[in-house]
Protein backbone atom coordinates (compact mmCIF):
# COMPACT_ATOMS: atom_id res chain seq x y z
CA UNK A 1 0.00 0.00 0.00
CA UNK A 2 2.85 2.42 -0.84
CA UNK A 3 0.44 4.63 -2.75
CA UNK A 4 -1.60 5.31 0.40
CA UNK A 5 0.43 8.33 1.51
CA UNK A 6 0.99 9.62 -2.01
CA UNK A 7 -2.75 9.88 -2.68
CA UNK A 8 -3.66 11.23 0.72
CA UNK A 9 -5.03 7.99 2.07
CA UNK A 10 -3.65 7.15 5.48
CA UNK A 11 -5.19 3.79 6.26
CA UNK A 12 -6.38 0.64 4.53
CA UNK A 13 -8.41 -2.19 6.00
CA UNK A 14 -9.57 -5.37 4.32
CA UNK A 15 -12.59 -7.40 5.40
CA UNK A 16 -14.36 -10.64 4.69
CA UNK A 17 -18.12 -10.93 4.52
CA UNK A 18 -19.62 -14.39 3.91
CA UNK A 19 -16.46 -15.43 2.09
CA UNK A 20 -16.35 -12.26 -0.03
CA UNK A 21 -13.42 -9.91 0.35
CA UNK A 22 -13.43 -6.14 0.12
CA UNK A 23 -11.09 -3.34 1.08
CA UNK A 24 -11.61 0.19 2.42
CA UNK A 25 -9.05 2.97 2.32
CA UNK A 26 -9.58 6.29 4.01
CA UNK A 27 -7.90 9.57 4.78
CA UNK A 28 -8.81 9.24 8.47
CA UNK A 29 -7.00 6.86 10.80
CA UNK A 30 -9.81 7.33 13.35
CA UNK A 31 -12.43 6.26 10.84
CA UNK A 32 -10.35 3.25 9.84
CA UNK A 33 -10.20 2.23 13.49
CA UNK A 34 -13.94 2.72 13.87
CA UNK A 35 -14.60 0.58 10.78
CA UNK A 36 -12.41 -2.22 12.10
CA UNK A 37 -14.35 -2.21 15.37
CA UNK A 38 -17.86 -1.64 14.09
CA UNK A 39 -18.36 -2.99 10.58
CA UNK A 40 -20.32 -6.27 10.59
CA UNK A 41 -17.54 -8.01 8.67
CA UNK A 42 -14.40 -9.87 9.66
CA UNK A 43 -11.15 -7.92 9.55
CA UNK A 44 -8.59 -9.78 7.44
CA UNK A 45 -5.17 -9.06 5.99
CA UNK A 46 -5.37 -8.89 2.23
CA UNK A 47 -3.90 -5.98 0.32
CA UNK A 48 -5.58 -6.96 -2.91
CA UNK A 49 -9.16 -7.37 -1.73
CA UNK A 50 -11.75 -6.19 -4.24
CA UNK A 51 -13.91 -4.21 -4.59
CA UNK A 52 -12.09 -1.29 -3.13
CA UNK A 53 -14.04 1.34 -1.29
CA UNK A 54 -12.54 4.75 -0.56
CA UNK A 55 -13.83 7.07 2.12
CA UNK A 56 -12.77 10.69 2.00
CA UNK A 57 -13.55 12.64 5.14
CA UNK A 58 -11.29 15.59 4.48
CA UNK A 59 -13.39 17.63 2.06
CA UNK A 60 -14.45 21.22 2.76
CA UNK A 61 -17.41 22.70 0.91
CA UNK A 62 -17.79 26.28 -0.36
CA UNK A 63 -19.23 27.47 2.92
CA UNK A 64 -16.60 25.69 4.97
CA UNK A 65 -18.90 22.77 5.71
CA UNK A 66 -17.17 19.44 5.91
CA UNK A 67 -18.39 16.86 3.42
CA UNK A 68 -17.69 13.19 3.00
CA UNK A 69 -17.47 11.00 -0.07
CA UNK A 70 -17.74 7.24 -0.48
CA UNK A 71 -16.42 5.67 -3.65
CA UNK A 72 -16.61 2.11 -4.88
CA UNK A 73 -13.58 1.95 -7.13
CA UNK A 74 -14.09 5.17 -9.16
CA UNK A 75 -17.88 5.39 -8.73
CA UNK A 76 -19.25 7.88 -6.22
CA UNK A 77 -21.79 6.13 -3.97
CA UNK A 78 -22.41 8.98 -1.56
CA UNK A 79 -21.47 12.61 -1.24
CA UNK A 80 -22.85 13.93 2.02
CA UNK A 81 -22.42 16.13 5.09
CA UNK A 82 -23.72 13.23 7.18
CA UNK A 83 -21.16 10.57 8.04
CA UNK A 84 -23.92 8.19 9.20
CA UNK A 85 -25.52 8.45 5.75
CA UNK A 86 -22.13 7.55 4.29
CA UNK A 87 -21.88 4.47 6.51
CA UNK A 88 -25.40 3.40 5.55
CA UNK A 89 -24.47 3.76 1.88
CA UNK A 90 -21.47 1.53 2.50
CA UNK A 91 -23.63 -1.09 4.24
CA UNK A 92 -26.17 -1.00 1.41
CA UNK A 93 -23.47 -1.55 -1.15
CA UNK A 94 -21.88 -4.34 0.89
CA UNK A 95 -25.27 -6.05 0.91
CA UNK A 96 -25.21 -6.02 -2.88
CA UNK A 97 -21.94 -8.01 -2.89
CA UNK A 98 -23.99 -11.01 -1.75
CA UNK A 99 -26.75 -10.73 -4.35
CA UNK A 100 -24.80 -12.96 -6.72
CA UNK A 101 -25.40 -15.90 -4.38
CA UNK A 102 -29.10 -15.32 -3.74
CA UNK A 103 -32.00 -17.03 -5.46
CA UNK A 104 -35.04 -15.49 -3.72
CA UNK A 105 -35.45 -12.72 -6.34
CA UNK A 106 -33.64 -11.34 -9.36
CA UNK A 107 -31.22 -8.66 -8.21
CA UNK A 108 -30.63 -6.12 -10.92
CA UNK A 109 -28.17 -3.26 -10.94
CA UNK A 110 -30.54 -0.45 -11.79
CA UNK A 111 -31.98 2.42 -9.84
CA UNK A 112 -35.61 2.76 -8.79
CA UNK A 113 -37.10 6.23 -8.63
CA UNK A 114 -40.67 7.46 -8.35
CA UNK A 115 -41.16 10.53 -10.52
CA UNK A 116 -44.60 12.01 -9.96
CA UNK A 117 -46.85 8.99 -10.18
CA UNK A 118 -44.49 7.05 -12.44
CA UNK A 119 -42.30 4.21 -11.19
CA UNK A 120 -39.08 4.26 -13.16
CA UNK A 121 -35.94 2.21 -13.46
CA UNK A 122 -32.97 4.34 -14.42
CA UNK A 123 -29.50 3.06 -15.37
CA UNK A 124 -27.34 2.94 -12.30
CA UNK A 125 -24.74 4.98 -14.18
CA UNK A 126 -26.91 7.96 -13.22
CA UNK A 127 -26.63 7.23 -9.49
CA UNK A 128 -23.70 9.59 -8.97
CA UNK A 129 -25.11 12.22 -11.32
CA UNK A 130 -28.43 12.40 -9.50
CA UNK A 131 -26.43 12.84 -6.32
CA UNK A 132 -24.49 15.73 -7.89
CA UNK A 133 -27.64 17.52 -9.01
CA UNK A 134 -29.67 16.75 -5.91
CA UNK A 135 -30.21 20.46 -5.20
CA UNK A 136 -31.90 20.78 -8.58
CA UNK A 137 -34.00 17.65 -8.38
CA UNK A 138 -35.02 17.93 -4.74
CA UNK A 139 -37.73 20.55 -5.51
CA UNK A 140 -39.26 17.98 -7.88
CA UNK A 141 -40.22 15.94 -4.83
CA UNK A 142 -37.87 13.10 -5.65
CA UNK A 143 -36.04 10.97 -3.12
CA UNK A 144 -32.87 9.36 -4.34
CA UNK A 145 -32.73 5.63 -3.77
CA UNK A 146 -30.49 4.14 -1.12
CA UNK A 147 -29.47 1.26 -3.35
CA UNK A 148 -28.14 0.86 -6.87
CA UNK A 149 -29.98 -2.47 -7.09
CA UNK A 150 -33.60 -3.56 -7.19
CA UNK A 151 -35.09 -6.91 -6.30
CA UNK A 152 -37.56 -8.32 -8.84
CA UNK A 153 -40.17 -10.83 -7.71
CA UNK A 154 -39.69 -14.17 -9.46
CA UNK A 155 -43.42 -14.74 -9.77
CA UNK A 156 -44.85 -11.38 -10.79
CA UNK A 157 -41.96 -9.39 -12.21
CA UNK A 158 -42.74 -6.59 -9.78
CA UNK A 159 -40.01 -4.64 -8.05
CA UNK A 160 -40.20 -5.55 -4.37
CA UNK A 161 -38.70 -4.22 -1.14
CA UNK A 162 -35.36 -5.73 -0.24
CA UNK A 163 -34.45 -4.68 3.29
CA UNK A 164 -30.76 -4.47 4.03
CA UNK A 165 -29.36 -7.19 6.21
CA UNK A 166 -26.24 -5.41 7.50
CA UNK A 167 -26.43 -3.04 10.41
CA UNK A 168 -24.20 -1.11 12.73
CA UNK A 169 -25.58 -0.69 16.23
CA UNK A 170 -26.71 2.70 17.49
CA UNK A 171 -23.97 2.96 20.12
CA UNK A 172 -21.32 2.55 17.43
CA UNK A 173 -23.00 5.20 15.27
CA UNK A 174 -23.06 7.58 18.24
CA UNK A 175 -19.37 6.86 18.73
CA UNK A 176 -18.74 7.70 15.09
CA UNK A 177 -20.57 11.01 15.44
CA UNK A 178 -18.16 11.88 18.26
CA UNK A 179 -15.15 11.01 16.11
CA UNK A 180 -16.26 12.77 12.94
CA UNK A 181 -18.14 16.10 12.96
CA UNK A 182 -21.33 15.58 11.00
CA UNK A 183 -24.63 17.20 10.05
CA UNK A 184 -27.65 14.87 9.89
CA UNK A 185 -28.99 14.82 6.37
CA UNK A 186 -32.26 16.61 5.75
CA UNK A 187 -32.95 14.57 2.64
CA UNK A 188 -32.51 10.90 3.46
CA UNK A 189 -32.26 8.37 0.70
CA UNK A 190 -35.35 6.28 0.08
CA UNK A 191 -35.78 2.55 0.40
CA UNK A 192 -38.62 0.91 -1.48
CA UNK A 193 -41.41 -0.05 0.89
CA UNK A 194 -44.02 -1.37 -1.53
CA UNK A 195 -44.12 -3.80 -4.41
CA UNK A 196 -44.80 -2.22 -7.76
CA UNK A 197 -44.86 -2.78 -11.49
CA UNK A 198 -42.43 -0.60 -13.42
CA UNK A 199 -44.01 2.02 -15.71
CA UNK A 200 -40.89 3.27 -17.45
CA UNK A 201 -37.66 1.39 -18.04
CA UNK A 202 -34.66 3.47 -19.10
CA UNK A 203 -31.54 1.63 -20.19
CA UNK A 204 -28.18 2.89 -21.42
CA UNK A 205 -27.84 2.87 -25.20
CA UNK A 206 -25.16 3.69 -27.75
CA UNK A 207 -24.42 7.37 -28.30
CA UNK A 208 -26.92 8.88 -30.71
CA UNK A 209 -28.21 12.21 -31.99
CA UNK A 210 -31.07 12.34 -29.46
CA UNK A 211 -30.41 12.13 -25.71
CA UNK A 212 -33.21 9.58 -25.35
CA UNK A 213 -34.94 7.33 -27.84
CA UNK A 214 -37.50 4.53 -27.72
CA UNK A 215 -36.17 0.99 -27.73
CA UNK A 216 -37.87 -2.34 -28.32
CA UNK A 217 -38.97 -4.29 -25.27
CA UNK A 218 -36.91 -7.25 -26.43
CA UNK A 219 -33.71 -5.24 -26.47
CA UNK A 220 -34.61 -3.53 -23.18
CA UNK A 221 -35.06 -6.97 -21.63
CA UNK A 222 -31.64 -8.01 -22.94
CA UNK A 223 -29.98 -4.96 -21.40
CA UNK A 224 -31.86 -5.32 -18.11
CA UNK A 225 -31.04 -9.03 -17.86
CA UNK A 226 -27.37 -8.19 -18.52
CA UNK A 227 -27.49 -6.09 -15.35
CA UNK A 228 -28.76 -8.97 -13.18
CA UNK A 229 -26.29 -10.01 -10.50
CA UNK A 230 -27.68 -13.51 -10.01
CA UNK A 231 -29.10 -14.75 -13.32
CA UNK A 232 -26.85 -17.80 -12.98
CA UNK A 233 -28.74 -18.60 -9.75
CA UNK A 234 -32.30 -17.89 -10.88
CA UNK A 235 -31.93 -18.98 -14.53
CA UNK A 236 -35.07 -19.33 -16.66
CA UNK A 237 -37.58 -18.23 -13.98
CA UNK A 238 -35.46 -15.14 -13.41
CA UNK A 239 -35.39 -14.27 -17.10
CA UNK A 240 -39.17 -14.79 -17.34
CA UNK A 241 -39.68 -12.51 -14.31
CA UNK A 242 -37.68 -9.77 -16.01
CA UNK A 243 -39.75 -10.38 -19.14
CA UNK A 244 -42.91 -9.75 -17.13
CA UNK A 245 -41.40 -6.55 -15.75
CA UNK A 246 -40.53 -5.30 -19.23
CA UNK A 247 -43.92 -6.28 -20.71
CA UNK A 248 -45.64 -3.77 -18.45
CA UNK A 249 -43.19 -0.93 -19.06
CA UNK A 250 -42.57 1.73 -21.67
CA UNK A 251 -38.94 1.31 -22.74
CA UNK A 252 -36.49 4.03 -23.70
CA UNK A 253 -32.74 4.16 -23.93
CA UNK A 254 -30.47 7.00 -22.97
CA UNK A 255 -28.07 7.82 -25.78
CA UNK A 256 -26.24 10.81 -24.39
CA UNK A 257 -22.85 10.56 -22.73
CA UNK A 258 -23.22 13.88 -20.93
CA UNK A 259 -24.24 12.78 -17.47
CA UNK A 260 -26.28 15.87 -16.61
CA UNK A 261 -28.06 15.87 -19.96
CA UNK A 262 -28.73 12.18 -19.41
CA UNK A 263 -30.26 12.79 -16.01
CA UNK A 264 -32.35 15.74 -17.19
CA UNK A 265 -33.58 13.84 -20.26
CA UNK A 266 -34.50 10.78 -18.23
CA UNK A 267 -36.40 12.85 -15.68
CA UNK A 268 -38.11 14.82 -18.48
CA UNK A 269 -39.21 11.55 -20.04
CA UNK A 270 -40.75 10.33 -16.80
CA UNK A 271 -42.54 13.62 -16.28
CA UNK A 272 -43.95 13.60 -19.81
CA UNK A 273 -45.28 10.07 -19.32
CA UNK A 274 -46.82 11.14 -16.02
CA UNK A 275 -48.47 14.13 -17.72
CA UNK A 276 -49.70 11.95 -20.59
CA UNK A 277 -51.20 9.48 -18.15
CA UNK A 278 -52.89 12.28 -16.20
CA UNK A 279 -54.39 13.65 -19.43
CA UNK A 280 -55.63 10.18 -20.37
CA UNK A 281 -57.18 9.69 -16.93
CA UNK A 282 -58.88 13.07 -17.01
CA UNK A 283 -60.07 12.44 -20.57
CA UNK A 284 -61.37 9.03 -19.56
CA UNK A 285 -63.45 10.38 -16.73
CA UNK A 286 -65.08 13.14 -18.78
CA UNK B 1 -28.30 -36.99 -47.83
CA UNK B 2 -30.63 -36.57 -44.87
CA UNK B 3 -32.38 -33.23 -44.79
CA UNK B 4 -31.23 -31.05 -41.90
CA UNK B 5 -33.79 -30.50 -39.14
CA UNK B 6 -32.24 -27.89 -36.82
CA UNK B 7 -32.88 -28.21 -33.11
CA UNK B 8 -32.28 -25.67 -30.33
CA UNK B 9 -29.76 -26.73 -27.73
CA UNK B 10 -31.23 -28.19 -24.56
CA UNK B 11 -31.03 -26.22 -21.33
CA UNK B 12 -31.49 -22.72 -22.75
CA UNK B 13 -33.91 -20.29 -21.08
CA UNK B 14 -35.95 -18.18 -23.48
CA UNK B 15 -38.13 -15.13 -22.92
CA UNK B 16 -40.13 -13.92 -25.91
CA UNK B 17 -41.48 -10.43 -26.09
CA UNK B 18 -43.16 -8.60 -29.00
CA UNK B 19 -41.77 -11.13 -31.49
CA UNK B 20 -38.18 -10.75 -30.25
CA UNK B 21 -36.43 -13.07 -27.83
CA UNK B 22 -33.77 -13.07 -25.17
CA UNK B 23 -31.98 -16.36 -24.62
CA UNK B 24 -29.99 -17.17 -21.49
CA UNK B 25 -27.37 -19.84 -21.93
CA UNK B 26 -26.45 -21.02 -18.42
CA UNK B 27 -23.33 -22.92 -19.42
CA UNK B 28 -21.12 -20.01 -20.33
CA UNK B 29 -23.68 -17.80 -18.47
CA UNK B 30 -24.33 -15.67 -21.52
CA UNK B 31 -27.29 -13.67 -22.80
CA UNK B 32 -28.30 -13.42 -26.45
CA UNK B 33 -30.69 -10.95 -28.03
CA UNK B 34 -32.62 -12.25 -31.05
CA UNK B 35 -34.38 -9.73 -33.29
CA UNK B 36 -37.67 -10.62 -35.03
CA UNK B 37 -36.10 -12.68 -37.83
CA UNK B 38 -33.68 -14.57 -35.60
CA UNK B 39 -36.39 -15.22 -33.00
CA UNK B 40 -38.72 -16.55 -35.69
CA UNK B 41 -36.13 -19.01 -37.01
CA UNK B 42 -35.02 -19.96 -33.50
CA UNK B 43 -38.64 -20.80 -32.63
CA UNK B 44 -38.86 -23.14 -35.63
CA UNK B 45 -35.76 -25.12 -34.65
CA UNK B 46 -37.75 -27.96 -33.09
CA UNK B 47 -35.77 -30.87 -34.55
CA UNK B 48 -38.70 -31.84 -36.79
CA UNK B 49 -38.78 -28.99 -39.31
CA UNK B 50 -36.47 -28.84 -42.31
CA UNK B 51 -35.11 -25.56 -43.64
CA UNK B 52 -37.42 -25.85 -46.63
CA UNK B 53 -40.39 -26.32 -44.33
CA UNK B 54 -39.31 -23.31 -42.30
CA UNK B 55 -39.25 -21.25 -45.49
CA UNK B 56 -42.73 -22.51 -46.41
CA UNK B 57 -44.17 -21.75 -42.97
CA UNK B 58 -42.75 -18.22 -42.93
CA UNK B 59 -43.66 -17.69 -46.58
CA UNK B 60 -47.30 -18.58 -45.88
CA UNK B 61 -47.47 -16.38 -42.79
CA UNK B 62 -45.85 -13.34 -44.40
CA UNK B 63 -46.85 -13.94 -48.02
CA UNK B 64 -43.23 -14.23 -49.17
CA UNK B 65 -41.49 -16.45 -51.69
CA UNK B 66 -40.11 -19.56 -49.88
CA UNK B 67 -37.26 -19.73 -52.41
CA UNK B 68 -35.99 -16.28 -51.40
CA UNK B 69 -36.55 -17.04 -47.71
CA UNK B 70 -34.38 -20.14 -47.88
CA UNK B 71 -31.37 -17.96 -48.70
CA UNK B 72 -32.13 -15.71 -45.72
CA UNK B 73 -32.72 -18.53 -43.26
CA UNK B 74 -29.40 -20.31 -43.84
CA UNK B 75 -27.10 -17.48 -42.67
CA UNK B 76 -29.31 -16.90 -39.64
CA UNK B 77 -29.13 -20.58 -38.76
CA UNK B 78 -25.37 -20.48 -39.21
CA UNK B 79 -25.15 -17.63 -36.73
CA UNK B 80 -27.43 -19.41 -34.24
CA UNK B 81 -25.21 -22.49 -34.53
CA UNK B 82 -22.06 -20.44 -34.07
CA UNK B 83 -23.53 -18.95 -30.91
CA UNK B 84 -24.24 -22.46 -29.67
CA UNK B 85 -28.01 -21.87 -29.53
CA UNK B 86 -28.81 -24.46 -32.19
CA UNK B 87 -27.24 -27.91 -32.17
CA UNK B 88 -24.01 -28.12 -34.12
CA UNK B 89 -20.28 -28.00 -33.60
CA UNK B 90 -20.30 -24.98 -31.25
CA UNK B 91 -23.08 -26.48 -29.12
CA UNK B 92 -21.08 -29.71 -28.83
CA UNK B 93 -17.98 -27.78 -27.76
CA UNK B 94 -19.98 -25.85 -25.15
CA UNK B 95 -21.46 -29.10 -23.81
CA UNK B 96 -17.97 -30.67 -23.66
CA UNK B 97 -16.52 -27.62 -21.87
CA UNK B 98 -19.41 -27.70 -19.39
CA UNK B 99 -18.84 -31.39 -18.68
CA UNK B 100 -15.11 -30.74 -18.13
CA UNK B 101 -15.89 -27.84 -15.82
CA UNK B 102 -18.38 -29.90 -13.80
CA UNK B 103 -15.81 -32.69 -13.47
CA UNK B 104 -13.16 -30.21 -12.29
CA UNK B 105 -15.56 -28.69 -9.73
CA UNK B 106 -16.48 -32.17 -8.46
CA UNK B 107 -12.77 -33.01 -8.13
CA UNK B 108 -12.10 -29.79 -6.20
CA UNK B 109 -14.96 -30.59 -3.83
CA UNK B 110 -13.29 -33.87 -2.95
CA UNK B 111 -10.08 -32.15 -1.83
CA UNK B 112 -10.22 -31.70 1.95
CA UNK B 113 -9.69 -28.11 3.10
CA UNK B 114 -7.46 -27.92 6.18
CA UNK B 115 -8.82 -25.85 9.04
CA UNK B 116 -7.25 -22.50 9.94
CA UNK B 117 -5.96 -21.75 6.47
Amino acid sequence: MDELGHLGWVAYRSFELDGLLFGVRTDSADFAGWLADSLPAKLVLDEHAEPNYSVSLGGLGKLGRRFYILYRDSTVLARTFDVVELVRALLTDLDSLRYGHRSDAVYVQTMFLEVGGIDVLFPDELFGTFDEIRRRIRPLGLSLPASRFVAVDLGTGEVVPSPGSLEVDDAALRGLAELVPSEPTSWPRATLERRTAVDLLCTMGSPGPEPVQPVSRGFALYVLASQAANLHEVGGPGLKALGRLVEQAVCWEISSRDSRLMADSALGLARSIDAERTRATVGGTN
Amino acid sequence: VARVKPRTRAGLAVAEIDGEAVVYDPVPSKLHYLNHSAALIFGLCDGHTTIAEMAETIGEAYEMDPGELDAQIRPLLKELRERGLVEGKAAEEIARAAAERDAAVAKLRRIPVPKDT
